[in-house]
């Protein structure tokens, strides 16, 4: 307890740091776009960066790549995050974290690399494009000892994909296919994570609590069609922690649609479906949810509901996961945010549950995409612009932030002895640093 | 089922897992992800490893030691809460699987024999009632017939009952006297008729030369390994004692790790021979195993060891350890009576794979799980077993107590107060070791007979 004080203290403390900051110029403060919009956004999350680009987007027409991507709230130039039209694309997301934790148990404090990501997109002519995106993990488990080089950090695959896109002329409105193959993003979870600005602080429910892959061996296929899109991955549903281990694949499917979308306010919202196995033994990994987004240029919020059945090599686990989250902007480069998630198990199983919130600085951001490009791109024919993408834009974001994490009943760790209660405070900086040649 | 179907008729090859067999797939799955790496390494060793575990309940026991912390930590199973706990208690440095048959004998550095935990495998921080529970329900599974292991589970419950609290009533009668200030005494000759002749026999083996009789012979006056299947292999096709020789790079190798090992010990001399060992272990049984016959002529034995116990509780990413061999050799070291137990305990790292190095001596004599069975059948004997119980619980708490914890405190500082006077300590441990000991039997009885081998090992291993 006395921990958790001297951590609310020393938050109170840089509070005044935080306004001082506010009342600094900015380095290099975005412009408005053409529509008004705020320019202070958002990162995007995990899959593939964030958006916009150094460069507003005249699409080639001959240079039509779509592999997965983020948005950045707001200035997203189209429903969903897919393509971006760039011959070649990199870019680099870091996340270093400083964290101070006090438990039940001991007190510790690590400096940690909780994200590092380098990303490739190669267009291969007018209609495919391919991606290999690495990710950085530590190479021995969390507490273990058998790692490489003692515990080094090593690099892995994430995705490596082959895509293509198509636009089909004709229909009433804009309809387009894609489809992947490879080790290919998880739609549902790409969903939740378009416009999804709080990634360095936490992971979305469906991955954090339930261990949703964000990426597997798979066959995804989706179509857009105006507002609206389908998406359906076909898999090994292992993850990448595995190759495949059974004859059953797992079958995600995942509806966005986007009721609202303008310039001052745009509500995303999405369903999934998602039905499968894990391990040899064909452990049930059914899940069924929803979830929302709303932004505008001062505030975004989010929800996101998921009831599972089987959770990890428990087949007979049930449980629902919430989560919610909020960012307010009063005004550039300050965001304050707040996040909870919590799962409950059904019969008798406990609850466990995260919540906290951050102050965010933006000290840096890249030139804002510029909304008028989009409608250059508007088109329903495959041989002219198609900009059903994003662009992503560079950025740096420094957090500091409180996390706090709880259990009760059967999902404690050790019920009756270790609830693992613990609260982090976190010093968090966040870059995702795109590059393009067109 | 239905559902299962039209999924087939509309998605080939969908998944099709359901709750029905939850538990059976928990136990493959936890199984699979266990062995995973060995499997994909020596997937035949890894299928004679299920076979051996499906022989008894308490083979099988012991090689699923992972599914039981699986079953003391999942979150959202349904547990009943300990009232002998708090988060300080539960970062007690533990055994981790300290079933009847991971106690032995020991010769310390002065030549007295003792008996004493030998087994730091899964060594690791946890709840000390982890533990104690795992004891007792090794000790109830153990009480049967070894040659009718389907009557593992006809174990009179009153009997049961007796066990179980005499190893709580062990265990925290010994914590108490930590606290008060008393010194732990080690397990010697004179505190158990059957301890009294396993010690007898370990020295007599010992003094013998047993180790070096059973495995080598000398040959034009040098000293080399028998090869070849010492031990027969059993009717079930495992190979219970088999030693290879190693080919030149193998050997160089094994030199090169073991190198800074033998200069910490001159007194061994230097390698004259390396052999491959194959059949000891239930859970390492897949595990890679040397013989090294040193120019002292004394064997030491090399073995691969991989990670412990690990509960999902804060703490640092970076473990205590460098390497899980370093961490089985430390554990030895702080939970032992002695530290001179094992004079020769050491570790020795090669490319990525880690070993633990020990010796092979014959005054090291395990417990034989079979012989507390015969003692539990036997009306006149029975009692020893709980005589044994109360030996064992003791010695738990002294290894337990006498050790630093996570935190840096002496384990009896940090149990002492949730066990209290010990008052229903022991009527919780026997409550949730007979349903330990009912869960190992009842997931034994679902997988006899079943291969295994096809469901656990990836098929690209097989």
């Amino acid at each position: 307890m006395k921990s958790v004080m001297k951590s609310l203290a020393l938050l109170l403390a840089v509070s005044p740091a935080v306004a001082l900051a506010r009342s600094q110029p900015e380095p290099d403060a975005p412009a408005p776009d053409a529509s008004g919009s705020a320019a202070t956004e958002q990162p995007g999350a995990d899959p593939v960066p964030p958006p916009p680009s150094v460069t507003p987007a005249e699409p080639n027409s001959s240079d039509r790549i779509v592999p997965e991507r983020q948005s950045d709230p707001g200035l997203a130039t189209a429903p969903f995050g897919d393509p971006a039209h760039h011959k070649l694309e990199l870019d680099l997301e870091i996340f270093g974290t400083g964290a101070y934790t006090s438990s039940d148990g001991p007190a510790f404090s690590e400096f940690r690399l909780d994200r590092g990501e380098l990303g490739a997109v190669i267009g291969l002519g007018p209609y495919l494009g391919s991606e290999l995106r690495l990710e950085s993990i530590r190479s021995a488990q969390n507490g273990g000892e058998l790692g490489i080089a003692g515990d080094s950090i090593v690099v892995r695959v994430k995705r490596a994909q082959v895509f293509g896109d198509y636009d089909i002329a004709g229909a009433p409105e804009s309809l387009s296919v894609h489809g992947a193959l490879g080790i290919t993003p998880d739609p549902w979870i790409t969903a939740l994570e378009t416009d999804y600005p709080l990634r360095p602080l936490s992971a979305t429910a469906s991955e954090r609590v339930l261990g949703w892959p964000t990426s597997d061996l798979a066959g995804l296929g989706r179509v857009t069609y105006g507002p609206v899109r389908l998406s359906v991955s076909f898999g090994n549903g292992e993850g990448l922690d595995y190759p495949e281990r059974n004859n059953g694949k797992t079958t995600t499917g995942v509806v966005e649609a986007l009721p609202l979308d303008t310039p001052d306010a745009r509500l995303r919202i999405a369903a999934v479906a998602r039905d499968g196995s894990v391990g040899p033994a064909r452990v049930r990994d059914r899940r069924f949810g929803g979830g929302a987004t709303l932004w505008t240029p001062l505030v975004g919020a989010g929800l996101e509901a998921v009831q599972a059945y089987g959770i990890a090599h428990r087949g007979d686990l049930e449980a629902l996961a919430l989560s919610g989250w909020a960012e307010v902007r009063p005004a550039k480069p300050l965001a304050l945010v707040g996040r909870f998630s919590t799962i409950g198990y059904a019969n008798g199983g406990g609850r466990a549950s995260s919540f906290g919130g951050a102050v965010a600085l933006e000290p840096w951001r890249d030139r804002t995409f510029d909304h008028r490009a989009r409608e250059q791109c508007r088109t329903q024919r495959a041989d002219q612009h198609r900009c059903i993408g994003m662009e992503t834009i560079g950025y740096a974001r420094l957090w500091l932030a409180l996390d706090r994490t709880t259990t009760s009943g059967a999902a404690m760790p050790i019920p009756g002895a270790d609830a693992g209660a613990a609260t982090t405070l976190l010093l968090i900086v966040s870059t995702t640093a795109p590059f393009t040649v067109d | 089922m239905f559902w299962c179907a039209v999924r087939w008729w509309l998605v080939f090859l969908l998944g099709c897992g359901s709750a029905a067999s939850a538990r059976e797939d928990f136990v493959i799955n936890t199984l699979a992800e266990d062995n995973y790496l060995w499997a994909m390494r020596d997937p035949q060793l890894v299928a004679l490893k299920l076979v051996k575990m499906q022989r008894d309940p308490f083979i099988w026991m012991r090689g699923t030691p992972i599914v039981y912390w699986h079953d003391i930590s999942d979150a959202g199973e349904a547990r009943t809460p300990t009232r002998f706990g708090d988060a300080a208690s539960s970062r007690v440095l533990l055994v981790a699987d300290p079933h009847p048959e991971n106690i032995g004998s020991f010769r310390a550095g002065d030549g007295s024999m003792l008996i004493d935990w030998n087994d730091f495998d899964s060594s690791g921080y946890g709840p000390f009632e982890g533990d104690v529970r795992r004891l007792a329900a090794g000790m109830i599974v153990a009480s049967h017939d070894a040659a009718k292991p389907e009557t593992a589970g006809d174990v009179d419950p009153a009997f049961q009952d007796a066990i179980a609290h005499a190893v709580g009533t062990g265990y925290a009668a010994q914590i108490q006297a930590l606290a008060a200030g008393q010194a732990a005494m080690p397990v010697t000759t004179g505190a158990a008729k059957y301890l009294d002749k396993l010690l007898a026999k370990a020295r007599t083996n010992g003094d013998a030369g047993k180790d070096l009789a059973d495995v080598s012979e000398v040959v034009d006056g040098t000293r080399v390994f028998l090869t070849g299947d010492l031990d027969p292999i059993a009717p079930d096709g495992v190979i219970e004692g088999r030693l290879t020789s190693v080919d030149p790079i193998e050997r160089a190798r094994i030199e090169q790790a073991l190198a800074p090992y033998l200069a910490q010990h001159p007194e061994l001399g230097t390698l004259v021979a390396l052999a491959r060992s194959y059949g000891s272990g239930v859970s390492s049984y897949p595990a890679i195993r040397y013989l090294a016959l040193v120019s002292a002529d004394r064997i030491v034995e090399i073995k691969e060891e991989r990670d412990g116990l690990i509960l999902p509780l804060p703490r640092l990413q970076a473990a205590e350890w460098s390497s899980p061999a370093a961490r089985s050799i430390d554990a030895q070291h702080r939970l032992q009576f002695r530290r001179d137990n094992d004079v020769l305990a050491g570790v020795a790292d090669e490319g990525t794979l880690t070993f633990r190095v020990q010796d092979h001596a014959s005054y090291q004599r395990g417990v034989n799980a079979s012989d507390l069975g015969d003692l539990a059948i036997d009306p006149a004997k029975s009692g020893q077993v709980v005589e044994l119980a109360t030996i064992f619980g003791g010695m738990l708490a002294r290894a337990h107590g006498n050790t630093l914890t996570e935190d840096g405190v002496l384990g009896w500082t940090v149990i002492a107060p949730v066990i209290g006077d010990g008052s229903g300590f022991a009527d919780e441990v026997s409550t949730m070791a007979r349903a330990d000991a009912a869960q190992v039997i009842a997931d034994w009885q679902m997988v006899r007979g079943e291969d295994l081998a096809a469901r656990v090992i990836p098929p690209g291993a097989r």
